[in-house]
């Protein structure tokens, strides 16, 4: 072994704790440049499960192809498995619950399809002919489907088209195609072609697959394709699952695809799924991307100055060997080397560590999320497993190597300089100006005569000083970043579930008539455990106002609008959402507020306002009011409008509505937060139909949302559930708020804990870059403190001088960290508002502790090294020459 | 024949009216195989010469030809090389490196050229140093005469042509140093080395072929008591 890395090498077993000391900090590094591409590609990986359990596992689709081309397609080289998959055609289901799903969607599929397409049963066995089917349990659930288990069904098969219209030709709809729903009196837009008339066994009930999406037209229905029973020219389609999965596999797709003359158009990739791996449209994960960029290159610059100061530490403290060996004639690259072979020798042992110790930390942190993600994923189980490929390995390793070497390089070059004659001398680590230092009378008064030493030593080396400072800056800025992340990454430190009064909304979509759904009310408002229940309609209507009546946030002009209100300069349009509650409640409502709503026929239509206040900057000015300048008695002409289906335009109604009272809250809890630029008005039931026997409009209503109030939320969201399924009511939006509330709280919680954990590890970086630069500054100063103490400096004195020390360089590093770390959290809510909502706030809480810990660690890291320096014996310290 | 030629030798330290001029126009010359000592008072700019002549500093002019070649003109990494194979130093304070044994403080020199131990050489220093049984200590296991004699067995390894000695006996008490001194003695007379030694010590210097008198950075007596 050559000469330099044995001595390197017994430096370094000589110096332990200091080797221990850089041997972590190269592993909490390296545990950090691995760890976050790892929980990026564990997250991806789990993204990917989720898109494979949405999409189905499958890569690339090649329609309208023949078995031989499906077999060459099989025996490809980058091909796992080919599922064979047959639309087979539609058949109508007779009395659909769902409008927007009038069909039975028949396919056929191969035993890798149900794999392919993750298709699970529920209920029976899947078929083993083509004359057997499973079925979609929503045809039961939504469309009203009354077949059994063993029923044998004879369906007229056909092609949909639609019709040819102004400007479009007529044209074949497949299965991904919506329906297309006429308005009522209207000729329809599209038509079932029956092709044959076939029978199918009812064998089993599936779960609704993945690919039966909101656009399909029906519900699906599979039956089993036997490749032995199909005719060579029988159209399939081929779905190839890749065994890599990589932009060469997506060109090599299309080559296949161009090799067996499939056209483009009949070669369908899986998007949803591809770009997860980055191919095709990469576009959505390019925030993340950058997050993790910035991220990594954070962690890269905080490592580089951490490691390097203990580098720089192991060249003043080796200066002398460096010296012995130059003056017995080592090369400047052999000086080089010997921090060099330091580097290489740490990195050796910490790098593997490291690597194993993120992935480990990975691991355990993704453990205890995963409880946490499936809680609020009802549904489909995400497996959080860490995902690690040699790829990253293999880049965390070179990352972490080339922070290292980076970190030695001005170390390396340092020790290169080291001449004999220099080292002999032991005087290139003091170097000092010899100019006129005034000092601050200030400072000679708070501090005393120690101040003022302290004060003339910093500025006479600056230049140590300027690395000490530069370090704290780093750490003070890296905290501030991070901590930025956790902040916008995730909003939300500590948000909290709010208690829902009707955590339970209900709102029936399908074509149900209105008796069938006054039914379905009235039974769910049966329900033992519902206590409580609101009925709201909410129509949409637009009334004039003055502008000045308004926040300055929801002024605008529409010069476009459609409306037969006139408007008259300052004034604009205002959209209002008219919302109608049911007598019993309202009834209560307004007994609880003290509010007296009287109507006779013919008067204009009382409303309450919803008019919290807000305060808002007018000129300078912070304006503390409604959101709508309004008082009681105030009136409005009111616009609703109705469809006409004979002109296919609105008609238009005007009338006149009283402002008959202002409220703080509604009675109506919002799921989300109230902030569309909408004004909105309630009235009762009975009050707006008594209005409307005069007016005689019957608006449309939007929207019409049953809310029950409950402690069991949970329970009362599926016995809702059976209800609609056991009276037939079809499409039905049943939402649990208090169950959604929980997912999302579930969801920020567990991102917390990341981004904390995080910012945790990030603070400890830089409390050790502190501590590691302090004492480095103290240890070479060894000697002027062993002169300082010769001379007859008490330890008092001695104290009270590095009280300062600290003091002031904490303050100066405060002093440029803080807006640095501000500005950089701006930077970040920057690219975090690329994708997310957020609002821009400076983090005063990290600003807090930034300035408390900053101070307490610079003052512990000086006290404690004074108290070493203090236990030096000075004649020892002072000669240097015990080497 | 000349080993050593030095023309107009000057170095400086600070500047304007600070300036302290350590060596002032020094030139003399030495024979190959001569035993010089270089005496003078504190501060008379001895070490100071020592130093440049080993190269390991640098003058403000002048030129030190070692073996015809021009020393300060080779660039650093040049410099080095041309230090461990023709300039073997010895110091005060030993400068031997505590992590390394005797026999691989010994051995340095080479090490960090690359090259073979030629053992019979080797063997041969030992012997002569009397460190045979002291091979695998380490240095602070070794008394100070021992200590200074494996740093002069360092600077003789490369069988350099100069070999130049700081004070070698300034730490050292009377038995020791005498015994250094002929150590000294018998490597420019066993392996035919030219040796220059700085002291303060006149009775050391007696025993040199040559004095060399410093005063203010000048030489200012040159005489040969020895042939």
């Amino acid at each position: 072994m050559n000469i330099i890395r044995r001595l390197t090498q017994k430096y370094l077993k000589n110096n332990r704790s200091r080797t221990l000391v850089t041997i972590v900090g190269v592993i909490i590094s390296t545990a950090m440049i691995t760890a976050i591409p790892t929980l990026m590609m564990s997250f991806f990986r789990a993204m990917q499960q989720n898109a494979i359990h949405d999409y189905g596992n499958w890569h690339v689709r090649y329609e309208n192809i023949n078995l031989e081309k499906a077999d060459y397609l099989a025996k490809d080289s980058n091909t796992a498995w080919v599922s064979l998959f047959r639309l087979d055609g539609f058949s109508k289901l007779e009395n659909s619950r769902s409008p927007y799903n009038p069909y039975l969607v028949l396919m056929s599929i191969d035993k890798n399809t149900l794999g392919t397409y993750g298709i699970q049963l529920e209920e029976g066995r899947f078929p083993v002919n083509q004359n057997e089917a499973v079925i979609s349990v929503d045809a039961y659930r939504l469309g009203g489907f009354e077949g059994k288990i063993g029923d044998k069904l004879t369906l007229e098969i056909g092609r949909r088209f639609a019709l040819k219209t102004e400007t479009e030709p007529e044209f074949e709809l497949g299965y991904e195609h919506n329906y297309l729903l006429a308005d009522e009196g209207k000729p329809p837009l599209e038509e079932l072609r029956p092709v044959s008339v076939e029978e199918v066994t009812i064998v089993g009930l599936i779960k609704r697959p993945p690919i039966e999406t909101f656009l399909m037209p029906g519900f699906s229905v599979f039956r089993y394709l036997d490749q032995n029973e199909l005719a060579a020219d029988e159209p399939v389609s081929a779905l190839v699952t890749w065994k890599q999965i990589n932009t060469a596999a997506n060109k090599r797709a299309n080559l296949l695809g161009k090799q067996l003359g499939i056209s483009s158009k009949n070669i369908v990739f899986n998007t949803n799924l591809l770009r997860l791996y980055g191919i095709l449209s990469v576009e959505n994960l390019t925030t993340i991307y950058l997050l993790v960029s910035v991220l990594l290159v954070i962690i890269l610059i905080g490592s580089v100055f951490l490691i390097s100061n203990a580098f720089s530490i192991s060249v003043v403290e080796r200066s002398r060997q460096f010296g012995m060996l130059a003056s017995v004639g080592a090369t400047p690259a052999q000086k080089k080397q010997a921090i060099y072979s330091e580097a290489w020798l740490i990195a050796l042992i910490a790098i593997p560590i490291g690597i194993v110790l993120g992935i480990i930390g990975i691991m355990v942190t993704l453990k205890f999320v995963e409880p946490l993600i499936n809680a609020m994923m009802n549904e489909s189980r995400i497996a959080l497993t860490v995902t690690v490929t040699p790829g990253i390995v293999t880049v965390s390793a070179l990352l972490s190597l080339i922070t290292i070497l980076l970190s030695a390089m001005v170390p390396a070059r340092r020790a290169a300089r080291v001449s004999p004659i220099e080292a002999i001398r032991q005087t290139q680590d003091i170097k000092i100006k010899a100019n006129k230092i005034r000092s601050s009378r200030l400072v000679r008064w708070l501090f005393g005569f120690e101040g003022d030493l302290a004060l003339r030593g910093i500025k006479r080396n600056s230049k140590g000083y300027v690395i000490t400072i530069l370090s704290l800056i780093i750490s003070i800025v890296l905290f501030l970043t991070v901590f930025s992340l956790a902040q916008y990454g995730f909003g939300a430190v500590g948000s909290k579930v709010v208690e829902f009064k009707y955590p339970v909304t209900v709102a029936v979509r399908s074509d149900a008539s209105e008796a069938e759904i006054a039914e379905f009310y009235r039974a769910v408002e049966a329900i033992p455990e519902v206590t409580d229940s609101l009925l709201v309609q909410t129509c949409y209507g637009t009334i004039v106002i003055a502008q000045n009546k308004l926040p300055p946030q929801w002024i605008h002009t529409d010069p476009w609008a459609v409306t037969a209100l006139e408007l008259k300069p300052g004034e604009q349009l205002q959209a209002v959402r008219l919302q109608v509650i049911d007598d019993i409640a309202f009834d209560r409502f307004m007994r609880e507020n003290k509010i007296d709503l009287k109507y006779s026929k013919g008067e204009p239509l009382p409303v309450l306002i919803l008019n919290p206040e807000i305060k808002f900057n007018q000129a300078g000015k912070i304006i503390k009011r409604g959101i709508i300048a309004v008082q009681e008695g105030d009136q409005f002409d009111l616009e609703l409008t109705k469809w006409n289906t004979e002109n296919e335009n609105s008609d238009r109604y005007v009338n006149k509505i009283t402002i008959a009272g202002l409220l703080q809250e509604s009675p109506i809890e919002w799921t989300f937060r109230y902030d569309s630029n909408q004004i909105i008005v309630l009235t009762s039931k009975s009050i707006f139909s008594q209005w409307n026997e005069v007016v005689n409009i019957d608006p449309e209503y939007n929207w019409e949302e049953l809310m029950l109030a409950t402690e069991q939320s949970a329970v009362v969201a599926s016995k809702t559930n059976d209800l609609q399924i056991s009276m037939g009511i079809g499409d039905t939006i049943i939402n649990d708020r208090v169950a959604f509330q929980r997912a999302e709280y579930n969801t920020r919680k567990v991102i917390n804990i990341f981004f904390y954990g995080f910012v945790v590890l990030i603070a400890l970086i830089g409390i050790t870059n502190i501590l590691n630069t302090i004492l480095t500054g103290i240890h070479l100063r060894s000697r002027e403190f062993a002169m300082l103490r010769s001379v007859g400096m008490t330890p008092g004195s001695f104290n009270k001088m590095l009280r300062f020390e600290s003091l002031y360089c904490g303050l100066y590093a405060l002093m440029y960290g803080l807006p640095l770390g501000i500005g950089l959290n701006y930077v970040f809510f920057r690219i975090v508002k690329r994708s997310f909502l957020v609002t821009f706030e400076p983090p005063w809480l990290a600003i807090g502790i930034v300035m408390i810990v900053v101070l307490i660690v610079t003052m512990a890291a000086m006290q404690f090294s004074s108290k070493k320096a203090k236990q030096a014996n000075i004649v020892e310290t002072l000669r240097k020459e015990a080497f | 024949m000349e080993i050593l030629t030095v023309q107009n030798l000057c170095k400086n330290y600070g500047s304007g009216d600070t300036m302290v001029k350590a060596l002032d126009d020094v030139s003399f010359s030495v024979e190959k195989g001569q035993f010089v000592a270089i005496i003078g008072p504190s501060g008379s700019g001895k070490s100071t010469l020592l130093h440049t002549l080993g190269g390991v500093d640098t003058p403000s002019s002048g030129k030190v030809f070692v073996d015809n070649v021009d020393m300060f003109s080779l660039d650093e990494s040049k410099l080095a090389i041309f230090r461990r194979r023709q300039i073997g130093l010895i110091y005060q304070f030993y400068n031997l490196i505590p992590v390394l044994n005797v026999e691989e403080n010994l051995t340095l020199p080479l090490l960090l050229d690359g090259r073979k131990v030629e053992k019979v050489y080797l063997d041969e220093i030992i012997s002569t140093l009397g460190l045979g049984d002291r091979l695998g200590y380490l240095p602070n296991q070794l008394s100070g005469g021992q200590q200074q004699r494996v740093s002069i067995g360092r600077a003789l390894v490369n069988n350099p042509a100069l070999l130049l000695a700081d004070e070698p006996t300034g730490n050292l008490d009377s038995k020791n140093s005498s015994e250094i001194l002929q150590l000294l003695r018998l490597s420019n007379k066993k392996f035919h080395q030219t040796v220059i030694i700085v002291t303060h010590d006149e009775s050391i210097a007696l025993q040199a072929d040559r004095i060399l008198g410093m005063d203010d950075g000048r030489i200012v007596r040159d005489e040969v008591i020895r042939k």
